[in-house]
C-alpha cells in the first residue's frame, strides 16, 4: 500500500498533447470551402488513430499512456486532445507514438473504447482497423459529386499501413502535433485517383504521405 | 483483529462470494478430446458462462440482426445440416440478394485461426461484423443493431444477466455470439469413435481410410479434417464470380486463387460443395481431385496436376467420409433454435 500513497503524494506536471490540422494557414473547419491551388477543396471528415504514446529522455521511456488508443475526430473538438501526467521533474526530449493501430491490436477481436467498431474505423468484410480517414470534395475531381475519401489502414505485410511518428521536442507542457493538409494534398493528384477504401500498397503510400505531414507546430 | 481472523474472515468472505454467483455466471470450463491440439481461441479473454452462451444462442437465432428484420446467423448456418445453407450454392440474404460464395460449414471454432473462404476475418469475436454489414447478406450496420437490442423487450436484461450491463455495447454483443459458436464441437463421429476404440470401421471404409490419409489428410489434417490453411484445389475460376480468394486480402500473387481448407466433419450434410458450391455431390469431388484439376502455378503441391483415384477408390473414400457425420453433434438440441 505505501509505494501508492507516495506515488499519490508526488507532484505533477501535466502535458497536454493536441492535434490540429491546417490549409494554408487556417485550422480547418469540417464542411468550411477553401481556396487551393485554384480549386475549391472541403474537408467533409478527418479521423484518425494515434496509439503507443510515449515520453523519451535521451532514448529512454519516462511515460508510456497506457490508453490502448485514442481516436482523433475533428468533429469532436476534446477528441482532439490527450492529457498526461508525469512526475513533476521528469524530463523528455522526444515523443514517438503510432499513427494508426499495430498489427497485434488488430487481431485482438471485439475490443472497447475509442476501438469499438461503432466508431466507424473497422472495416467489416474484413478485419482490421481504419487508420486514417479523411473525406471531402474538390472542384478538381471530374466526377458529378467531386468528392473524395481515403480511408487507410491494413496490418498484414505489405500492405502494413500504421505509421511510427517521432518528435524532438522540448520539455514542454504543451505539444501540437499539426497535420499540414496542404502538403498533404499535394502528395495526391486528386483527379487520378480520389479513393482508396482497402488495404493495398496505395494505402501504405498515402499513410507515409500522412506521416510526412504531420509535424510539431512550434 | 488479529491477523488470522481477518485471513478466515477473507475467506469465508471469498467461499461466500463464490457461492453467491448464480450458476449461469461461473466460469465454464472449455471441454474437448484430450488429443486434440489446444485451441486458437482466446478464452481468458472472454470466458465462458452459460448466460452468455445462451444469450449468444438467442441473438444466433434472431433476424433482428438484418436490416429487414428477416434474416438470421441461422439462415445460411441450420444446425441440422453442419450449420451450413444447405441446397445453395451461393447464399442469399436480404431482400433475396445472392452473395458471391457458398456459405461455410461452422465446426470446431475455437481451432480456427482464419474465418471466411479467404480469411478475412481474424479472430471469432469480430467474424459476425461481416455478414451483419454485407448487403447481400443481413444488409445491416452493427450501430443500428445495438439500437434494436437496445429498444427491444428482451434483451437489455438478457445482457445485464450475461455482462452485468444494460448498455448493449458491440463488444459484448460479438462475444455473446462468439461464445455460442465456440460451442459448435463435433468430436463424437463413427471416426472419433474408431478412434477411441470403441468402433470398428467397415472394410470399406478402412480402405478409404487409408487412401484419405495417404492422400487428402494433409489439406484435410486429422482430428480437425482441415489444416486451417490456404490452398488452391484447382477449381478452373468462375468468369461470372472472378473470385480470386486470399489474393483479395493479401494481393500477394502467391495467395491467388487460394482459399481456406474446409473441415470434412459432416461433409455429409454440407453440400453442395467448394467455395462457390459448385459440385452438389461427393462423387462430383472425387472426380473433381482425380480428372478435373485445372493446374496453375499457386495449386497445392499435395495435389500437382490431380490425384489418380480408381473407381473404387473413389467409393472408398466417400465411404470413409460418412465416418464423419456426428448425430450427436447435428442434432444437439443445445445448439439448435432456441425453444423458452
Amino acid at each position: 500500500m505505501l509505494p501508492t500513497y507516495l506515488e499519490a503524494q508526488e507532484a505533477k506536471q501535466q502535458i497536454v498533447i493536441s492535434f490540429s490540422a491546417e490549409f494554408g494557414d487556417h485550422e480547418i473547419q469540417l464542411g468550411e470551402p477553401y481556396d487551393w491551388e485554384n480549386e475549391t477543396v472541403s474537408i467533409t471528415a478527418l479521423k484518425y488513430y494515434i496509439s503507443n504514446l510515449k515520453l523519451k529522455y535521451q532514448g529512454q521511456v519516462v511515460y508510456l499512456d497506457n490508453a490502448q488508443a485514442q481516436l482523433i475526430d475533428y468533429s469532436i473538438p476534446e477528441s482532439k486532445q490527450i492529457r498526461l501526467e508525469i512526475p513533476e521533474y521528469a524530463k523528455f526530449d522526444e515523443v514517438s507514438c503510432n499513427l494508426g493501430i499495430d498489427s497485434a491490436m488488430n487481431v485482438s477481436g471485439a475490443l472497447d473504447g475509442d476501438l469499438d467498431p461503432t466508431k466507424g474505423m473497422y472495416w467489416t468484410w474484413q478485419s482490421g482497423y481504419v487508420n486514417f480517414k479523411v473525406e471531402g470534395f474538390s472542384s478538381a475531381i471530374a466526377s458529378k459529386d467531386g468528392k473524395f475519401m481515403f480511408h487507410l489502414g491494413g496490418y498484414l505485410s505489405p500492405n502494413l499501413a500504421v505509421q511510427s511518428l517521432n518528435f524532438s521536442v522540448d520539455s514542454m507542457s504543451e505539444i501540437n502535433f499539426l497535420l499540414d493538409l496542404d502538403q498533404l494534398l499535394r502528395t495526391i493528384d486528386l483527379n487520378e485517383n480520389s479513393s482508396v477504401m482497402s488495404p493495398s500498397l496505395k494505402a501504405v503510400e498515402l499513410s507515409e504521405s500522412v506521416a510526412q505531414s504531420i509535424r510539431i507546430h512550434e | 483483529m488479529n491477523k488470522r481472523a481477518v485471513v478466515i474472515l477473507f475467506i469465508v468472505g471469498l467461499v461466500s462470494v463464490s457461492f453467491l454467483v448464480p450458476e449461469e455466471n461461473k466460469v465454464l470450463k472449455f471441454n474437448y478430446p484430450e488429443s486434440w491440439p489446444k485451441p486458437v481461441y482466446d478464452f481468458e479473454s472472454n470466458p465462458l458462462t452459460q448466460a452468455k452462451i445462451d444469450l449468444g444462442r438467442k441473438l444466433f437465432y434472431d433476424p433482428i440482426l438484418s436490416k429487414d428484420n428477416m434474416i438470421s446467423c441461422a439462415s445460411c448456418h441450420l444446425s441440422y445440416t453442419a450449420f451450413t445453407h444447405v441446397d445453395h450454392a451461393l447464399s442469399h440474404g436480404v431482400g433475396d440478394s445472392i452473395g458471391v460464395r457458398n456459405s461455410m460449414s461452422l465446426v470446431n471454432m475455437a481451432w480456427s485461426k482464419h474465418f471466411m473462404w479467404d480469411g478475412a476475418v481474424n479472430n471469432l469475436d469480430v467474424q459476425a461484423l461481416a455478414p451483419i454489414s454485407n448487403e447481400d447478406e443481413m444488409g445491416e450496420n452493427i450501430v443500428s443493431v445495438i439500437q434494436k437490442l437496445q429498444d427491444n423487450n428482451e434483451y437489455p436484461a438478457l445482457f445485464s444477466k450475461a455482462f452485468g450491463d444494460t448498455v448493449i455495447s458491440s463488444q459484448n454483443l460479438l462475444r455473446a455470439i462468439a461464445q455460442f459458436e465456440l460451442t459448435f464441437i463435433s468430436a463424437n463421429s463413427k471416426y472419433d469413435k474408431v478412434m477411441r476404440g470403441e468402433d470398428q470401421f467397415t472394410e470399406q471404409e478402412a480402405r478409404g481410410y487409408a487412401f484419405f490419409k495417404d492422400k487428402c489428410a494433409s489439406c484435410h489434417k486429422e482430428p480437425l479434417f482441415t489444416n486451417g490453411e490456404f490452398e488452391n484445389n484447382g477449381l478452373e475460376i468462375d468468369p461470372s464470380l472472378y473470385d480470386l480468394g486470399r489474393f483479395g486480402i493479401t494481393h500477394r500473387s502467391l495467395d491467388s486463387l487460394k482459399f481456406k481448407t474446409p473441415s470434412l466433419r459432416n461433409v455429409e450434410f454440407s453440400q453442395p460443395y467448394m467455395h462457390d458450391g459448385r459440385f452438389t455431390s461427393l462423387h462430383e469431388v472425387m472426380n473433381h481431385y482425380s480428372e478435373g484439376i485445372h493446374y496453375s502455378k499457386t495449386v497445392s503441391k499435395h495435389i500437382g496436376r490431380g490425384i489418380a483415384l480408381t473407381e473404387d477408390n473413389r467409393v472408398d473414400v466417400v465411404a470413409f467420409m460418412l465416418t464423419l457425420t456426428d448425430k450427436d453433434f447435428l442434432f444437439n438440441q443445445d445448439l439448435s433454435f432456441p425453444r423458452k
